[in-house]
């Protein structure tokens, strides 16, 4: 009897859970898809986003996204590798870093923003643009970035980083040769939970790389994020509810793409460097 | 401790050795004085010294924990890898200076070859595992590379079994094969040493048979420490043997001498009792 409750709990549980996703997931694509064509993702925001389409704002995206993995990729794996290779485990600076990394995975993205902006956009002279909204999500990325692929880093035995050393190989070669493409798998995963981290945010964006949603010129002008389009639209346009659901649905096709784009690609790094039995 | 420098050039013939040159002119190649490894403090190996010599094949035996592995270590600097590990003494390798903080550690492992215990081929293909060292030490010539994997695996006996599967993953080989490519990849460098950590403890009796007589072949060309628990395969390869015993939690080189000598006629007590497995 108590077997039984306790199955059909826990089956409710994750029934409940499955049924509020795809509620969500069905309501998007119920009331997006209507709205959601070739010309929508192709062509200028007109009117506040009640017509129009989403070009400017796909591109600012798209920019913005890449200013961020381009900076947060070669500084997170590098501190990674600092955190495995070139600090013992019990180092008390390395531990340091671990904890603020820590802290800094919880700290609300709006702070995130507000330090964005202190930093990038008025410190840095680099205003509202692409390029201050990109770092800012940088700075988002990096703690689970740095965090997961140093898991990563850490799981792989021992026993190479001996007989590598046995062999007379440098530290340099046996990282790009062994560690690295035998931690891809959750490098791949730690860049995945960021990026989708990033492409979601609005808070951090709205403070850094602003509203603009002209079509951007230079990685120096403001555009506006898909994330804050929908928010915007949502929240402040009267009449922009289709639009709204519209992006959100482009918003999740591009993350579902972007995950197994990195997916794949870290697979078949994997396949070309590393053979496993 | 006892040691006892053979001078007369009596051929070693026990177990069936009969193949190989030789190894009865003792020139001394790696000669170790004093050596002592201690990891955060604590002492584990105390006091060693030896002369190794070239071309021989020389067995470490004694009980797990006597400091075998750690001796081992000290002679590539391996002991730098591991936390608050420190070695004292000295270390001479034909005229290199081993533990000298200066040494070039790159170098010294390439002339110094190790195999451990468990095989651990890398997560690469069979080709890429021997290329690996190889284009590290510099030779980067593909037609050369393909030329010496050839010949090593030869040597090892893995060619007619791999060489239509050289880009296959090495781990998928078997536990025996794995363990001929980690001697191949350490033999493809051209060591004039190298340290064998119980090579053949994690094998099945064929593979450790296969891996055995290939370290025969060794003998005479390139000088072999082999640390084996196995006495019966130290009597039938080692031309030399030390034998290691703990004493108060320290461990120390207790005899040394002609690997025949040491089990038929040792000098020490310790080492008749452990040889005829009273003790241990």
């Amino acid at each position: 009897m108590s077997e039984r409750v306790f199955t059909s709990a826990i089956w409710l549980g994750a029934g409940v859970v499955t049924a509020f996703f795809l509620w969500l997931l069905g309501d998007l694509v119920w009331q997006g898809a209507a709205h959601l064509s070739v010309s929508f993702l192709l062509s200028d925001t007109l009117d506040s986003g009640r017509s129009g389409g989403i070009a400017a704002i796909l591109l600012s995206t798209l920019l913005i996204l890449a200013v961020a993995l381009l900076a947060a990729i070669p500084l997170g794996l590098m501190s990674a590798v600092w955190l495995t290779e070139y600090t013992r485990r019990d180092n008390a600076w390395g531990d340091a870093v671990r904890m603020s990394l820590d802290v800094l995975a919880g700290v609300p993205s709006i702070v995130f923003g507000l330090f964005g902006n202190a930093f990038f956009s008025v410190y840095l002279g680099l205003g509202f643009s692409i390029v201050s909204g990109g770092l800012t999500l940088a700075c988002m990325i990096l703690p689970i970035f740095i965090r997961t692929s140093e898991a990563g880093l850490s799981a792989v035995s021992d026993d190479w980083r001996r007989n590598a050393a046995a062999l007379g190989m440098s530290r340099a070669s046996v990282l790009w040769h062994v560690l690295l493409p035998t931690a891809a798998p959750a490098i791949a995963a730690g860049l995945m939970l960021g990026v989708g981290r990033a492409t979601a945010e609005t808070a951090a964006l709205i403070f850094t790389s602003g509203y603009v949603d002209r079509m951007p010129t230079s990685l120096l002008d403001s555009g506006r994020a898909l994330a804050v389009h929908i928010y915007d639209l949502s929240m402040n346009v009267t009449g922009g509810d289709q639009a709204a659901y519209a992006s959100a649905l482009v918003l999740i096709i591009l993350i579902v793409f972007i995950n197994t784009g990195a997916w794949a690609l870290s697979e078949r790094w994997l396949a070309r460097k590393v053979t496993f039995s | 401790m006892t040691v006892k420098t053979p001078t007369s050039c009596r051929p070693y013939t026990l177990g069936g050795v009969t193949s190989g040159p030789p190894c009865c002119e003792p020139v001394p190649h790696v000669r170790i004085a004093d050596l002592s490894v201690a990891y955060g403090g604590n002492t584990v190996l105390d006091g060693v010294s030896l002369d190794i010599y070239k071309g021989c094949i020389t067995a470490l035996i004694g009980p797990s924990g006597c400091g075998k592995t750690s001796f081992l270590s000290a002679l590539n600097r391996l002991t730098d890898l591991i936390p608050g590990a420190t070695v004292k003494g000295k270390v001479d390798i034909a005229g290199l200076d081993v533990l000298h903080p200066q040494t070039d550690l790159l170098a010294l492992r390439r002339r110094v070859g190790m195999i451990f215990q468990k095989p651990n081929p890398f997560p690469l293909s069979i080709r890429r595992n021997l290329e690996l060292p190889l284009r590290e030490h510099g030779t980067r010539n593909r037609a050369l590379l393909a030329d010496k994997i050839e010949a090593v695996l030869k040597e090892v006996g893995l060619w007619d079994e791999v060489s239509d599967r050289l880009d296959s993953p090495a781990l998928a080989l078997s536990g025996g094969q794995q363990q001929r490519l980690c001697i191949a990849r350490a033999l493809v460098l051209e060591p004039e040493v190298l340290l064998m950590d119980e090579p053949c403890s994690a094998l099945d009796p064929i593979s450790s048979r296969v891996v055995e007589e290939l370290i025969e072949r060794l003998r005479g060309r390139l000088t072999v420490v082999i640390v084996t628990h196995n006495l019966a395969q130290a009597r039938r390869i080692a031309n030399y043997a030390a034998f290691f015993w703990m004493t108060e939690r320290v461990g120390k080189l207790v005899e040394f001498g002609q690997c025949i000598e040491l089990f038929d006629a040792p000098q020490s007590v310790l080492t008749q009792a452990y040889v005829s497995g009273a003790a241990g």
